[in-house]
């Protein structure tokens, strides 16, 4: 039963890299991209869990501690560097404000 | 009597694990769709900050029952606890950052305007 489990979850995983990779061509801004990033690299933890599991060894666990370190301080690390150099985005005008309808 | 209770965990512990790694990896399919097509940077990471967190660390629970105590030890917890930590970290980090340097959000309608327009409609 949970060889078949393991690929179901490994498939639904892909699907979250995926998912990732898109929003990381596609995100507008940087932030966007740092947070597909940190979704692509907490999958691909629990990725590594699900090969654990289907291959019942603890050789990955190191491995998931360390990927799992690496993804966090990059996030870190990126948005300290951005706080010094991101540009402020203008504010915006009050006559705008009756502009939106509430549609999407 | 002790026993019989070992073997029935031993029983169950095939059917324990595949329902911890479903309902787990159904949350980081949610946080995959909140990626996909929430609107807003600030709504991404609100669905990134906590799906992602219940369904990584219901997989790694998984990882934990199915290894076992002997074979796991105290990594797998330490994964659990460090992955509990850092998510929300990294997402109110993002967070804080859009708002300071005031991201474009959802409707373009920035917060402390609203604030302020729920304190005084009228200005």
């Amino acid at each position: 039963m949970i060889e078949y489990v393991t690929i179901f979850c490994s498939v639904v995983l892909m699907f979250g890299i995926l998912a990732g990779l898109f929003r990381m061509a596609v995100g507008p801004t940087i932030l966007d991209r740092i947070l597909a990033f940190d979704m692509v690299a907490i999958s691909a933890v629990a990725l590594m869990g699900i090969l654990s599991i289907r291959w019942h060894t603890e050789l990955f666990l190191e491995l998931i501690l360390i990927f799992s370190l690496l993804g966090f301080f990059g996030t870190v690390a990126l948005v300290f560097y951005l706080q010094k150099t991101y540009p402020a985005y203008p504010a915006d005008e009050p006559e705008q404000e009756d502009e939106h309808d509430g549609s999407l | 009597m002790n026993t019989m209770d070992l073997s029935d965990f031993e029983a169950a512990r095939p059917l324990l694990t595949s329902i911890l790694l479903v309902v787990g990896t159904l949350w980081i399919f949610v946080a995959c769709v909140g990626l996909l097509r929430l609107p807003d940077l600030l709504c991404r990471s609100h669905a990134m900050g906590k799906a992602m967190t219940l369904g990584i660390t219901l997989v790694l629970l998984a990882v934990a029952l199915q290894l076992g105590a002997e074979k796991a030890g105290l990594k797998v917890v330490l994964a659990i606890l460090f992955q509990f930590l850092t998510i929300p970290v990294a997402g109110h980090l993002l967070s804080l950052l859009a708002y300071r340097k005031n991201v474009p959000r959802w409707r373009h309608r920035p917060m402390d305007r609203q604030e302020r327009s729920i304190e005084n409609p009228k200005s």
